[in-house]
């Protein structure tokens, strides 16, 4: 209870900082939206010559956007600005951290290059049902980097398409299990790297 | 002419610099050139499952659009709206008034030096693994000399458009807002992804006065033989009058902007 109520105290400091600077708030604002005009225009202008993508027509393909931007609006507005500047503070001040550690610093870069690439990029998988890809890349998206447990399981199970991909039928029974696992995973890992930053301070 | 071929060179070098990131920007293309391909194939299949016919452009050809249009995003990408505004918040555009040749042509024959490099180790590799995995259409070589025009008014208009949203730094701080609002109209407006022919008559009207669809569309259509000769011509002198018009609104903005930033820097 305390802690929501300093979430509230926050947020209500935060909106007043913001809208210090009113017009570019409010900039802000006006891109933000456009980014989903834009997306939403281009998927009306395909669904004017073509009939169905994959089965799917434009309004259930614009729900599985909606899923997904709506999951991403979440996680940024909790975690997303936080983490990325937890980032920048790791770079910018104390990157001995990297040479002291006992694996290559080199190899940390590459991987966290990588890391940020799949973020990134892999996500414009699925924008699209991802039945319309080869299986090889249904298996990717399901399991190695799990994006498609945020829109396409429960959106496939919402329009009663999940037998399109047989094989992963009980999947969107599933997607809450895998999300509480995924953040259970994720806040380890954060503890740990916690940890191995207080014990590698310089 | 030895001094721009200089500019060019280190382009060239600090290019060779960040191997690394050319790498992730070949591969990120790479994966954007995948969710296409399958995209279109979805939607091709389904047009023909229902029997509706797509007179405009066959599965193949629309494919090939994908890759060539991959390639244009390539040879027409600058760091206008990067460099500019990162120069004029730190006041180290100072170093490009002092310089013998003007701002403009440093930062064009910059963009032009990293063209060198993004053609062996981006465009090169885009256009094998291309015709390798996604099988293009045949091109006619006919159509290749309208191509090249149209790419160099595309490429001039994208220039001068990230020109001019870079110089708005001397003006309004927060750049990103324009320059999203640029990425938005050209991801729509340009037919980078979605070709203006598929648009419905309204919006194809509305996109006509506009200059994006210089930068992807005329070239690509041009290349894949949609366009005919009055088409063709029509696409040329739309991208003469834009280019004279921007850079018209560039060498404007310059100048304001000199009177501006001698206010700042006393």
């Amino acid at each position: 209870m305390h802690t929501v109520k300093l979430y509230g105290r926050f947020l209500i400091v935060y909106m007043r900082s913001q809208l210090e600077y009113r017009f570019s708030f409010f900039g802000d604002v006006f891109v933000n939206m456009l980014t989903f005009v834009s997306l939403y225009l281009g998927f009306w202008v395909l669904f004017q010559t073509f009939p169905s993508m994959d089965g799917w027509g434009f309004w259930e393909v614009l729900f599985l956007n909606n899923l997904n931007l709506m999951t991403y609006a979440t996680c940024s507005m909790f975690l997303w600005g936080p983490m990325i500047q937890l980032e920048n503070t790791v770079r910018t001040g104390e990157f001995d951290n990297f040479l002291v550690r006992p694996y290559p610093p080199l190899l940390i870069l590459v991987f966290r290059q990588f890391g940020q690439m799949s973020i990134y990029t892999v996500r414009s998988f699925i924008n699209y049902p991802i039945s319309i890809y080869v299986q090889s890349i249904q298996l990717l998206l399901t399991f190695l980097i799990p994006y498609a447990i945020v829109n396409y399981y429960p959106a496939s199970l919402f329009f009663g398409k999940e037998e399109r991909s047989a094989l992963f039928y009980f999947f969107p029974v599933i997607s809450v299990a895998v999300g509480a696992l995924l953040f259970l995973l994720a806040c380890k890992i954060f503890s740990r790297g916690v940890a191995r930053y207080d014990s590698s301070g310089s | 002419m030895r001094l721009y071929c200089q500019i060019m060179l280190n382009a060239v070098q600090s290019g060779t610099t960040y191997r690394f990131h050319t790498f992730i920007t070949t591969a990120n293309r790479l994966v954007a050139l995948l969710v296409q391909f399958f995209l279109w194939t979805a939607l091709y299949a389904g047009a023909s499952a229902l029997s509706v016919p797509i007179t405009q452009v066959s599965l193949d050809e629309m494919i090939t659009y994908a890759v060539f249009s991959t390639m244009i995003s390539m040879i027409v990408a600058n760091e206008n709206i990067e460099t500019l505004s990162q120069k004029i918040q730190t006041g180290n555009i100072v170093t490009y008034l002092i310089r013998p040749i003007g701002l403009f042509r440093s930062l064009l024959f910059e963009t032009l030096g990293t063209k060198a490099f993004a053609a062996l180790f981006e465009i090169i590799p885009i256009l094998v693994v291309g015709y390798l995995f996604f099988s293009p259409a045949e091109l006619p070589l006919s159509h290749l000399l309208g191509f090249l025009i149209a790419l160099f008014n595309g490429f001039m208009v994208y220039f001068l458009l990230t020109f001019l949203v870079g110089m708005s730094s001397f003006w309004y701080l927060r750049i990103f807002h324009l320059s999203f609002v640029l990425t938005h109209l050209i991801n729509f407006f340009s037919g980078i992804v979605i070709p203006i022919w598929f648009f419905p008559k309204a919006l194809y009207a509305v996109t006509s006065w506009l200059p994006f669809d210089l930068i992807y569309y005329h070239p690509l259509a041009i290349l894949l033989g949609k366009a005919d000769e009055s088409q063709t011509l029509f696409a040329f002198a739309k991208g003469a009058a834009w280019i004279a018009v921007l850079a018209a609104a560039s060498a404007i903005a310059w100048m304001a902007a000199k009177r501006k930033v001698v206010v700042q820097g006393g």
